[in-house]
């Protein structure tokens, strides 16, 4: 019954300082929103993932190599680790869509044998036995306005041929459609995929009963890693190319990162935000029961006991967390949906499930009662030393003591002005509070220079890249290698500043047990087209002997200038060799192995050339579309468009994350610095009827916030740089490698916002100078 | 006699708590001189802290005029009033209210940096008799240590009129006389005007004025040609 009187206070307190415990909601609102949104979209995406391959029978190990007959390719299955074996046809060829460039398209074979990676249609009806239908992967079609009952011309060696869409599909090898690892993000205007009947294909292609692929499901019980050895020996001689398990199957392997990173994500997030919401509970609540010593000491007094008052105070931390709880978790709710709705769009994986885990109400619940229950207990636990006796006593004013400061420098403390004298002596009073308002700081700054970090070194790395390293246009890769004609032809096709031709072989690198598979390429050492810098950043030659390797690879077989590598293809028959790394490269798009066309011929036999790298301002890729020996062409330009569409989104992501490092900071400065008023609102009050103005006090309070935000962008350079460094070290993928590049640039803007919003949080406290009573310096109440 | 160095004209002060209205202060009027030691006695809850805060432009009253050498509080804006209480007033409160985190000189200073011509620290912390405690604490000090630099805080802006709130309402009875004693004596040294609110009827006799207030209003003004010194009075 005395309770309740107790609980209207608490309400009431809250009320006084709304704008404070709102800020605090907010960010216990935002941790378990992400914890929601976060676990919830992943378990979605995860359980329609494993679903989808399911139905459509994704295959768990992928053969490529030279087309073999298709009878051969069938029998594998008598491999003990083989459960399934599957050949099909496919062939990257050019597509007539209507438009000036044609499009890559990648025909697959099927037939009604098929049971592995069968599409699923969207619309219409797959094709039939021979007639010319193929069926089109849903975002290619969508991208060309291309529909059910449309003709489009396939050119297929050089010649036209004509075949009706029957329908619109998805394949769960195609969740995320790319060429190849050198094009990171999906271009679906450019790149598509059909299904096309298999005896169609073969006659088409002139490889009657032969495949040129084979996909397989495993045997119970076998690792995909060892039937993917099995496989490899098997059919070791017989051209092959290439045997990949699911794991570095391209469309897996690239979602595979996103949502890990998701999962990651889904618990690091919403702790660093209940972490900060503890700070802060912990200081509210320890300062109300510092400044309460004499009620509590009439609670006492009355008859209260230790338990009921700390109850009283643990309420104030359950009521904000589960206030803040709730708020999250229903916005957590309502934005799964959507949020989720949105990443199976970008992934075109089809929505199998779409549903909320109450399990994690539960893990949000125990979590805010840990963080914010277990805060206020500690934070409350000096109402066990308060007596009842506290109740009678005048309060004594806190010890006052030499500062630091005063100790260590006293000329300095002499000089300083009385009002900065002020500032210090209640800065180093209250040094807890005054180390959360740094950390918070550096917090926000760090939380607010990643994204420019980021937008800095995305520019970096495109600058370099493109006009640094890879400064040729295009790419060409042949069907079939060729001789110098075959080149001189090229040159007769296109207007081309320069044309340098290279030799490209897929291989299987490895050193002790670690492995990889990479495409070496080998260019004349003098090449100007690709250029190699190493890690000092000096621009390097292509060494006659021996190899260049990109950082990433380097780190992921553990070796540097100096190491062998052993290198095996099917162009060595299977045969290894072992070559020296001469240099590790910076390449940050991508990564590769590169060598001299002396090394390569040394280990390949092989004289002709693969490909070429061309410089032109010709649409190059017009130019080629005919041409009946273009496997692919790689365009920097339409890579760098592709990408320049991606940063939209890019931005929305890094804005929404200034934001929240605004709201942050925001919190913990109001707070730190509200709690600060409260303390002192009787001497503030005293000093006002002295004379002097709001303004004059006021500065007080400014000028601790300006040293606290000082401190804290002081603080927050060094730690933003440990945290991109470790970021980045988390990042690094077979795509991508971030340079830990910091623009001194970045520093310098994060810094003005985290001075802007130190700036948003005085304009708040103004007001609270401005309602600070003068009255209450003069009366003698004190509760 | 001169000017009235401060003039209250039909002062009333009404508390509006939701449905009970506290009348305060019902229709105040006094002068006072420059240079008087006034005393205003009366019982709890007559409203002597509301008159004292409103003389001092720490609030203002729901009716009538306050002129201070003959400019009305009334027409003041905030930045007039905050001059006011800064070159005209000292106030000394009933529960010291020193900064905790400053020294004795700091809070002091507080005060001297505010105004023009301030009595030296020195000077003001030697009338006090606290030339040897500058440096310490407020925690390092009794209650009429803190008092007392309280009142040298108050005093070191020398300004016109020094208004104390029952400055010995928390001090024993031989420090409070002494804190009294203290106040007549620099009232006398410096020609400063004081005014003081007690409860105390007996130290009533110390004033040159003493103010009666009953319900709001002065009941009664009694002169004292021959004011009584601190240490005689007893209680
Ligand atoms: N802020 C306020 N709100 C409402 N009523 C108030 C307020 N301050 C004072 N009062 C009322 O005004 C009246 C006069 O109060 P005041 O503090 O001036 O009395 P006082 O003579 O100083 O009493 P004491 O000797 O106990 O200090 C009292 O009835 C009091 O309850
Ligand atoms: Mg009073």
């Amino acid at each position: 019954m005395v309770m309740q009187t107790l609980n209207r206070r608490l309400l009431r307190t809250v009320r006084n300082s709304w704008l404070q415990f709102t800020a605090l909601v907010v960010i216990i609102a935002l941790g378990l929103l992400s914890l929601v949104l976060l676990t919830n979209v992943y378990q979605n995406m995860h359980v329609s993932k494993v679903e989808y391959y399911r139905q459509q029978s994704f295959a768990e190990v992928f053969a490529s190599f030279t087309y073999q007959p298709s009878g051969y390719i069938d029998r594998l299955d008598n491999l003990p680790e083989i459960r399934r074996s599957e050949g099909r046809i496919v062939s990257d060829i050019r597509v007539d869509v209507g438009r000036d460039t044609h499009p890559t398209l990648r025909l697959v074979s099927i037939s009604d044998e098929n049971r592995l990676n069968r599409p699923l249609t969207q619309q219409g009806a797959l094709p039939r036995g021979r007639s010319r239908e193929v069926a089109l992967l849903t975002r290619f079609a969508e991208a060309n306005d291309i529909e059910v009952g449309d003709s489009v011309e396939l050119i297929i060696r050089g010649e036209p041929f004509s075949v009706e869409v029957s329908a619109l599909v998805d394949s769960p090898e195609f969740v995320y459609a790319i060429e190849d690892i050198k094009n990171p993000y999906p271009d679906d205007t450019n790149f598509g995929v059909a299904y096309m009947d298999l005896n169609l294909l073969q006659d088409l292609l002139g490889v009657p009963g032969q495949v040129n692929e084979a996909t397989f499901l495993t045997a119970p019980g076998v690792s995909w890693d060892e039937a993917r050895d099995a496989v490899q020996e098997r059919m070791e001689g017989r051209g092959l190319r290439s045997v990949i398990t699911r794991d570095d199957q391209l469309s897996h392997f690239m979602i595979s990162i996103e949502m890990d990173f998701l999962q990651q994500f889904s618990f690091a997030i919403p702790l660093v935000f209940l972490a900060i919401a503890a700070a802060i509970i912990y200081m509210l609540i320890s300062r109300l029961v510092k400044s309460d010593r004499v009620v509590i000491g009439v609670l006492k007094a009355t008859g209260y006991d230790n338990r009921q008052v700390l109850m009283h105070y643990l309420k104030y931390a359950l009521f904000l967390g589960f206030a803040g709880a709730a708020l999250g978790m229903a916005a957590g709710h309502a934005f799964v949906g959507p949020t989720t709705e949105l990443y199976m769009e970008f992934f075109e994986l089809p929505l199998m499930q779409m549903r909320y885990d109450w399990t994690f109400i539960v893990v949000g619940v125990v979590l805010t009662l840990i963080f914010c229950g277990g805060t206020g207990v500690w934070a409350a636990r000096d109402v066990l030393k308060i007596s009842p006796a506290d109740a009678m006593r005048p309060p004594a004013p806190p010890p006052g003591q030499r500062n630091l400061l005063e100790v260590s420098f006293p000329r300095l403390w002499e000089r300083m002005s009385f009002s900065w004298k002020l500032v210090w002596r209640h800065l180093l009073r209250n040094k807890k509070r005054f180390a959360l308002a740094v950390l918070g700081v550096a917090f926000t700054f760090t939380v607010v220079f990643f994204p420019f970090y980021a937008l800095g070194v995305i520019d970096i790395m495109f600058i370099q890249q493109f006009e640094e390293f890879e400064v040729y246009d295009y790419a060409v890769s042949f069907e079939q290698p060729v001789g110098g004609e075959g080149i001189s032809h090229v040159g007769e096709l296109v207007q081309a500043e320069l044309i340098e031709p290279f030799a490209e072989y897929p291989f299987n690198v490895s050193r002790g047990w670690r492995e990889h598979n990479v495409v070496v390429r080998a260019l004349s050492t003098d090449s100007t087209l690709q250029r190699f810098e190493d890690a000092r950043g000096g621009i390097i030659e292509v060494p006659a002997s021996g190899l260049l390797i990109s950082q990433y690879l380097a780190e992921e077989l553990g070796v540097g200038p100096g190491d062998r590598l052993t290198l095996s293809s099917h162009v060595t028959d299977g045969e290894e060799h072992t070559v020296e790394v001469q240099a590790v490269i910076n390449q940050y798009l991508g990564s590769g192995i590169y060598m001299s066309r002396g090394q390569m011929n040394r280990l390949t036999g092989q004289h002709d050339h693969t490909g070429v790298l061309i410089q032109s301002n010709d649409d190059v890729k017009a130019a080629l579309q005919n041409a009946a020996n273009v496997a692919s062409i790689y365009s920097t330009g339409d890579l760098i468009d592709v990408f320049d569409e991606f940063m939209g989104l890019v931005i929305v992501a890094y804005s929404t994350l200034i934001l929240i490092g605004g709201v942050l900071g925001f919190a913990i400065l109001f707070n730190t610095t509200s709690v600060s008023i409260e303390e002192r609102a009787r001497e503030f009050s005293s000093m006002r009827v002295l004379g002097y103005s709001q303004g004059e006090v006021y500065q007080a309070l400014v000028r601790e916030n300006i040293l606290a935000t000082a401190a804290g962008v002081i603080l927050g350079i060094p730690l933003s740089r440990a945290s991109v460094h470790l970021l980045v070290s988390m990042m690094q993928t077979e795509m991508f490698y971030l340079p830990p590049v910091i623009n001194p640039g970045s520093y310098a803007i994060a810094g003005i916002l985290v001075g802007i919003f130190t700036a948003v949080v005085m304009l708040a406290v103004r007001v609270r100078v401005h309602n600070l009573n003068l009255l209450e310096a003069l009366s003698s109440r004190l509760t | 006699m001169a000017e009235p160095i401060i003039e209250a004209h039909h002062l009333t002060k009404i508390y509006n708590q939701g449905e009970v209205k506290v009348e305060a202060l019902r229709d105040v009027s006094l002068q006072m001189w420059p240079g008087e030691f006034a005393v205003i006695v009366g019982p709890s809850g007559s409203g002597k802290s509301t008159l004292l805060n409103i003389l001092g432009g720490m609030d203002v009253p729901t009716s009538g005029e306050v002129t201070y050498r003959g400019r009305s509080l009334q027409q003041m804006d905030e930045a007039q009033l905050t001059d006011y209480r800064r070159n005209e007033i000292g106030f000394v409160f009933q529960l010291y209210n020193l900064l905790s985190a400053l020294t004795a000189r700091e809070n002091v200073e507080l005060a001297t940096e505010l105004v023009a011509e301030p009595l030296g620290i020195g000077e003001v912390m030697d009338r006090v008799g606290l030339q040897q405690r500058m440096e310490h604490f407020p925690s390092q000090m009794s209650g009429g240590e803190q008092q007392r630099v309280a009142i040298a805080r108050a005093l070191a802006k020398n300004p016109g009129l020094l208004l104390c709130d029952e400055p010995t309402g928390a001090l024993d009875y031989e420090t409070g006389i002494k804190i009294l004693g203290l106040l007549r004596e620099l009232n006398r040294d410096y020609g400063t005007t004081v005014a003081i609110i007690t409860h105390n009827l007996a130290v009533a006799d110390m004033g040159d004025r003493v103010f009666r207030m009953r319900s709001g209003r002065i009941t009664q003004v009694q002169e004292n040609p021959e004011p009584v010194a601190a240490e005689e009075i007893v209680w």
